[in-house]
Order: C-alpha cells, then structure tokens, then sequence
C-alpha cells in the first residue's frame, strides 16, 4: 500500500470535531456545495508569443495563452543539497488504461506510459511562455538528417530494459516497425505508415529511419505522443510472454518500472535503480521511491483528492476548478495552453440540406458569439477561438482568411442569400451528453437560435453520437479539438482535414485542400511549407466546413511538495521529480 | 428443509439463463459498439481499423452465434476476456468482488448497529425527544441521495480534517484499520439510506408487537419492560426487518454504482458502469451474473433466516 508521507497534521482532533459539529453542519453543506471560490474569475489570460517549427509566423493575438501567475515554469537544475530522496507521488487522471502496451494503447499520452518506457526523442520545454520546445535525445544519443528522406540515430550504450535484456538498434527497429505494421495498431500506426518506408540497424548503436517523403515535422512528430513516437518494448519480454501478457505488463526502459496493475484503479511503479540518467547529486534518477497512477473518474473526486494530500497530482482540470485550484496555497497549476482543447469545435453536414450551401454554413459561423462564450464559459482561462486546429504562429495561418465574427445581421442576409426568405432555418446540433458539451451546447442553442437559426440540442451518450455521426445522420455535430497537434506540426492535421481522415467527424471533403496539405507535408523548404497550409486553410475557412468557440489550456493541478516538476509536452514526468 | 433448499438453488439455473439472455439481449440493442469505443475519437473514422477490430473482437457474427459461443464458454467456466482492460472477465470479478462485499458488509453492518439500538428506542419511548430524533434522522437518511452525502464526507472529514482518505481502496491484506478507514465514508454513505429505512421497520415492527396480547401476559407477569422487550418482543419484531434488510440488498449494488464512482473505489458497482459505457459486453456480462447471483443468494438466506427466528415457519 502506498503512504502519503506528505500528509498534513490534523488541524483539529476529534474531540474539537465532535464539540463543534453540532453547529457546524449547515455551513459545511453550504461549503460543501461550492468549493472555496472567489466571487469573481481569474483575469483573462494574455496573449504570448509562439516558437514554432522554422518558417511559423507571428505571435498570437486570440489563440489559448497562458495565464502569467498561474503558470509555472520548468524548474532549473536544482541545487544537489536541496535534492531530498524517497517517497511516492500518486497522480491521477479520469482515463484509463486499455493496455500497457505502447503499440496497442489508444490514449498514448498516458503519464505512466512515460514513467515505464522512453523513446529515441522526446520534448523538452523551453519556455512555457513562447510555447516553445525543442526535441532533445532519450534514448538516442544524438540524430541528424543526412538528406531530406533520411535520419540517423546514434543510440545511447549499455542501457538495459526492466527485464535485464539490452536496448540497441535491432530492438528499435523491431518497435518502430511492430507499431507501423500491427494490425491492431492503434494512435502511431497511420501516421508511421504515411511517414516510414523502412528501419535499417546499421550496427548495435545506429539506426537508420528511411522517410517516403520529405517529411520536415519527422523529428517533432517523433517525439509528440499524440504523433508517431514510438516507446521502447523489451523485445525480449515480448518473446517470452506473448502479447497479451504485455498488454497487462510494461517492461520498458523508463525511470520507474511496472510493478502492478489493478484495473480501473491503479498502476504502481517502483525505482528503476538501473536508469541510464543522473541526477542533479551525481546519483542515478529518479530521485522517488515510486509513483502511482491512478484513474479517478470524476474531476470533483479528484481534486478532493488533491486538496486533502490523498493525491499529489491530478491532470485535466476542468475549467470551472481554476479558481478553486488557484485559491489553494497548497496547490501549483500548471497551464498547457499549447496543449489547449478547443471546446465547441465540431462541423457541419456538408452533403445534405442545410449546410450543404457554403453561404448557410458562413452563417452560421458568424452567429457563433465566441467573445460570449469565452467570458460565461472561460472560468478566466478561456479565450474566444476563431480559427479551427489553426493558431497564430502555426505554419499557414494568416489573419487574411475569414474570421467569422458574431454579426447577426450578416447572418440574415447570407440565409436570404441562400433561399431563406425570412432569413431563419431550423437545424438539428448533436452533442455528446456530457460536460462540457452539454453546458456550451446550450449557450450555443441560444446563440445560434438569436441569430435566427433555430437549434434543436440533441444530447446522446458517447457511442451514441458516434454511431449517428458516423452514419451521416446530422446536421451540425461537435466535439472537442485539440491544439496540440498543429502546434507540434501542421502536417499533423492531415488526420482532421483529409478527404476520409480518422478525425475527420464531419466527413467533409475537398480535393484541393488535400494536395495542399500532402504539399506542405512533404517539402523541407518552408515558404512552401507556409504558401501550401495556408492555402489549405484559406480554402477551409471560405467553406466553412468546421466551426469553433472557445480554447482553453490544458489543466493539471499539483501540490507543493513537489519540487522539480517537469513536463513533457503535455504530460507530468516523474524523473527528476522530488518530495519536499 | 433439505428439498427445499435443492429446489430453491435449482431456480438459480433457469434464473441465470434468463438474465444471460436479457443481458445479452439489451446490450445488443444499445446503439454503439465496442470496436468504436476501443478505437477512440481520432481513429474512429478509419473504416479498415474499425472492421478488424469488430473481426478480432468477434463482433461481425450474427447475435445468436455471439450468444451461443459465450455460452458455450461460460458453461465450462470461460467468461471471456474484458475488451476493455484484457483482464479475462473471471479476473475482473475476483480483483472487483471483494471491494463490493467490504462494502455492502460494512454498511450493512453499519446500518444494523445504527438502526435497530435506534429503532427499538423509538418504539419503546414513542413520541419522546429520542424518537422524534429519530425519525428525523430516518426522513434525512432516505432523503440524501448517496452521492451527495458522499460528496459531504469527502470534504469534511478528508478535505478539511485530513482524518479519512478522500478516495481509493486499501485491501484487507494491507491492514484492517487501513482498510476500514478508506472503506469507512463510502460504506455510511452507501448505508445510510438501508438504515434510514431499517430504523423506520424495527419502530413499526416492536410498536405492534409491544401490542400484542403475549407481551401483555409477560408484563403481567411481572416481568421488567427491558426484559419484556429482549426476550419476548425484539425477536419477533425482527421478523419483517429481515424481509427489508434482504429487500435492500439490491439497493445497495445498485448504490454501490454510485458510491463507488464518487470514492473511486475498484469494485463491481464501477466496474459495471465503465463496462456499460465502454460496450464492454463480456465483463458485463460477467457482472451481471455475478449480482444476480448475490441477490438470490440474499434472497435465499432471508427465508432462511426466516424459519431460525420464528420456528412457526416450516419449509414443506
């Protein structure tokens, strides 16, 4: 069982509880009902400057940005006299594990993923406040590009898997080519299929990746979980044990390694004594005892859970949390702007009445009242969102395309346009009944019913909506987007807005914004780069076949006690992580 | 007594087959499928993916051979596998059963202690200051939904007091004071409404009895009114409680859906509500079973019970 040691002492003892409960009943549930929150939200988050790929344009002015106090900075290297070792952080996440893994995992950013296994590269963040990362060795030593269609590998020597077997250039090879070619392939497998023509070990220590094309987002995609980053299985475990023995066991080579899964509940990790990294002290990492992961379903539970010190960590905040985060002393929160979700993002039915009439889907753009939406719904963190998976400082956008602001009277006069005489149409919009789908679905029943466009919510469970959606049985649908993608590499979003793409919900197609994206994807020379998205997204927002309302940071909230906490792009890493 | 306890478990056959079809039947119907679950948002539009997954998990069969093959399966003891967690579903149930008997034990146990002492109170001093207490306490109990009682705990006694873990389970192996303390506020709130309900039985209960023209004899014997009550009235006005403790055995499975949600805690109750919206058709299955099973074994030992404490009762 795992101990707290960071556990507060009681602030009263039982016998004062007793005296006092008597009274004190009826404000407690008042208390309970709200958690402490200040009357007012957090101020708005500013604007701050994007770094980006090479070639990637100006700051942003509108897109998901940091808010200044509240975000926390990668700590420095820490004094060795500071470091204290020992104890045990438990995180928790409301999403679970289907497998350990990391070729059949459908959620890769999972943070146990990136306790138990390293890959060749990963993210290390620069500057939180420019968004800015670059792509630094793990498990490689160091890598170049000796052409556009080619990269090298030089391996780091002598690491071992938990297992005791080596890691050397066949081992990755064999990973990168089980995730590219498993038939129950899940998050990595498109996009290395697209990306990797073959995997060559030239000696134990290089490895040699051949691209299909010139692929300049290769190396950033490689180290985005969400991408193709391919984490390092023991090839020998695999061998020995089978497949499903490693979906429900992870032998990787990461700071902690795999001690016990109970479903639905936990996974523990203990010290890997074995890691191939030194601390700050001269000592091998990780400076923990262990770290647990476990899966809490509801976001309330889990901020008790970290209020109260039963937990440490816990990713994913919802929004209306900030301000109870925020008024906690014992809490740090930490903002992922880059790594926003965009609520109320979704599209529209462009094969059938009405919206296969680009002026009715221009419509109901402008009838979107983001600049609303973001101040009832943003909890202060939130910002109005005007350009779909597409921000300032991504390769492509420019402020010329349409922009889609609230304007009713344009509203009326496009469905007019359209064949709409009283400039009024009545449509269905099809949400997933949960939150906060279901809050900004009402705002936007309401938004789109004042500027004349009748809306009929329908709320249906997960598969429900799925199945209908699937189908093409809709009008307008949404979902939630995420930045992250494009902020990695635009060539990323080939998943969204291809012609039959996996994340393409709303089955829109247009051959030209297929040529322009493969064209951006598969260049190095970055005016290409920037002269192919962005006609890809110019020809996106004329059609308007997708929507979007309101981005806002990705959330995690954790306690004080934990010192040098870092993050890979958008997930706590434990490594260099320790108990004050 | 011994026939009638082989006729009553030969029920439990035609009883399980029924709830396999049901089961099967109704999760057939829900719209969605678990290929599409397992596959997620971003790989959910890609056709090839989606049809092999429905090809490995055998979803591309007719119904009634889906059916039959898990029959045939269960029959020899193989429930299958979770398409969720890839756990077989026989490990699910044996990692998830015991969080759900600690706690339906513990708020059983918790009820019982609370509401019997309280309910013999009451009905022994009726429209006192005790038994108006009472009955406030048994209107509040009913009237709290579990969920929001839970809430209320969590944040008195772990978020402001730091006396109890806000969520998670500790196992029996792991210590028992360990493990009462994280199963301790679940179990009060998933109990409270059983107590609520039990307290008001045993006050109807003994109030009738204490009428009863025995009761009266025994007075008049002389006897005093707690010896009248332990030995002659207690007994037989539990009769009825009992028929309501095994009625509320269902309640709490079906409570322990939500507790178990709000404390996180890993037992059948969580596991039956992840298994649902995740189409996890197997491990549902497999849940529901083994629910079915508890009540009728419930049920079973309430009759029972039925004949040790009246011994008028006889099972022909």
């Amino acid at each position: 069982m795992e101990t707290n040691k960071s556990q507060p002492r009681l602030p009263v003892t039982r016998r004062q509880f007793l005296g006092f409960a008597g009274v004190s009943v009826f404000p407690l549930l008042a208390a309970c009902s709200q958690p402490a929150t200040p009357a007012s939200p957090a101020p708005a988050a500013t604007a701050a400057p994007i770094e980006k790929p090479a070639g990637q344009t100006a700051p942003p002015t509108t897109a998901p940005a940091p808010a200044p106090a509240a975000t926390a900075a990668t700590a420095a290297t820490p004094a060795p006299a500071a470091i204290k070792r020992g104890g045990q952080v438990i995180a928790s996440k409301n999403w679970t594990y289907a497998s350990l893994d990391p070729a059949l995992i459908s959620e890769p950013e999972m943070p146990g993923m990136e306790a138990m296994y390293n890959g060749l590269v990963r993210f290390q963040l620069v500057d939180a406040k420019t968004w800015s990362f670059k792509v630094v060795p793990d498990l490689a030593e160091s890598f170049e590009q000796p052409d556009p269609k080619s990269v090298v590998f030089k391996l780091k020597k002598g690491i071992k898997f938990h297992d005791g077997s080596d890691f050397d250039a066949e081992v990755a090879k064999w990973n990168i080519l089980r995730e590219r070619d498993h038939p129950k392939g899940q998050q990595h497998k498109a996009q290395l299929q697209a990306a990797v023509e073959d995997v060559v070990a030239v000696d134990k220590s290089t490895l040699r990746i051949k691209l299909k094309t010139e692929s300049p987002g290769f190396m950033r995609l490689h180290a985005f979980a969400w991408g193709h980053k391919v984490r390092m299985l023991s090839k020998v475990a695999y061998d020995k044990n089978g497949e499903e023995w490693c979906q429900r066991n992870a032998v990787g080579t990461g700071p902690f390694r795999f001690k016990q899964w109970i479903a639905d509940d936990r996974v523990i990790c203990e010290k890997n004594p074995d890691y191939f990294e030194n601390g700050a002290d001269g000592k091998p990492l990780p400076y923990l005892d262990g770290v647990v992961f476990r899966y809490v379903t509801d976001p309330t539970v889990a901020l008790n859970d970290v209020r109260s010190g039963t937990a440490q960590m816990v990713e994913w905040i919802p929004t209306k949390d900030v301000a109870a985060v925020q008024a906690d002393a014992n809490l740090t929160l930490w903002q992922m702007p880059w790594a926003g979700q965009i609520y109320f993002y979704g599209g529209y039915n462009s094969k059938s009445k009405p919206f296969d009439d680009v002026r009715v889907r221009q419509a109901a753009n402008y009838a979107i009242d983001r600049e609303g939406m973001a101040k009832a719904l943003g909890y202060g963190v939130g910002v109005p969102y005007y350009w779909p998976q597409w921000g300032p400082g991504i390769l492509g956008y420019d402020e010329n395309h349409p922009k889609y602001p609230y304007d009713p009277a344009k509203v009326k006069q496009l469905l007019q346009q359209a064949g709409y005489a009283d400039g009024t149409i009545s449509i269905e919009l099809k949400i997933i009944a949960r939150e906060p789908e279901q809050t900004i679905g009402e705002f936007m029943q309401n938004s789109w019913t004042q500027a004349g466009i009748k809306t009929k919510l329908v709320a249906l469970e997960r598969l429900a909506w799925i199945d209908q959606v699937r189908a093409n049985s809709f009008q307008a649908c949404f979902w939630r987007g995420n930045l992250a993608s494009s902020v990695v590499d635009p060539s990323a979003l080939d998943n969204a807005f291809k012609c039959g793409s996996a994340g393409n919900w709303a089955q829109w197609c247009n051959q030209d914004v297929d040529k322009y994206m493969t064209e951006g994807g598969s260049t190095s020379d970055n005016a290409k780069r920037q002269a192919a998205y962005s006609n890809a997204y110019r020809i996106i927002q004329e059609q308007a076949y997708v929507f979007t309302g309101i981005g806002v940071p990705l959330l995690t909230a954790y306690r004080n006690e934990l010192q040098n906490q870092e993050f890979d792009f958008q997930s706590p890493v434990f490594r260099a992580t320790w108990l004050k | 007594m011994g026939k009638y306890l082989l006729r009553r478990l030969l029920y439990f056959v035609p009883v399980f087959f029924l709830v396999s079809v049901v089961i099967f039947s109704i999760t057939m119907l829900l719209p969605g499928d678990p290929a599409m679950a397992f596959l997620g948002d971003a790989m959910g539009q890609d056709k090839v993916a989606y049809a092999a997954m429905r090809a490995e998990l055998g979803l591309d069969q007719p119904v009634p051979v889906q059916y039959a093959n898990w029959l045939g399966r269960a029959l020899h003891g193989d429930l299958g596998r979770s398409i969720r967690t890839h756990e077989t579903v026989v490990e699910g149930l044996q990692a998830r059963l015991p969080v759900t008997i600690e706690l339906t034990v513990v708020a059983l146990f918790f009820a019982l202690i609370v509401a019997i002492p309280v309910g013999i109170i009451s009905a022994t001093r009726p429209n006192s200051l005790l038994d108006s207490v009472g009955t406030v306490l048994a209107i509040g109990g009913v009237a709290i939904p579990e969920f929001f009682l839970g809430i209320v705990l969590i944040y008195v006694f772990a978020v402001l007091l730091h006396w109890l873990p806000s969520s998670g389970f500790v196992p029996l192996s792991a210590g028992l004071w360990l493990s009462l303390q994280s199963i301790i506020m679940p179990a009060i709130a998933l109990g409270t409404t059983v107590t609520a309900v039990t307290m008001r039985q045993v006050r109807a209960s003994l109030l009738e009895v204490l009428q009863q023209e025995y009761v009266v004899v025994a007075r008049a014997k002389g006897l005093a009114e707690p010896a009248v009550v332990r030995d002659h009235a207690v007994k037989n006005a539990l009769i009825p409680v009992v028929t309501v403790i095994g009625l509320q055995i269902g309640r709490l499975f079906g409570g322990a859906v939500v507790v178990e949600t709000i404390f996180a805690l890993p037992g059948m109750g969580r596991l039956a509500a992840d298994s649902i919206f995740f189409r996890d058709f197997p491990m549902l299955q497999g849940v529901v079973l083994v629910m079915a099973g508890a009540v009728l074994l419930f049920n079973l030992l309430t009759d029972l019970l039925y004949a040790y404490l009246d011994p008028r009762i006889r099972y022909a």
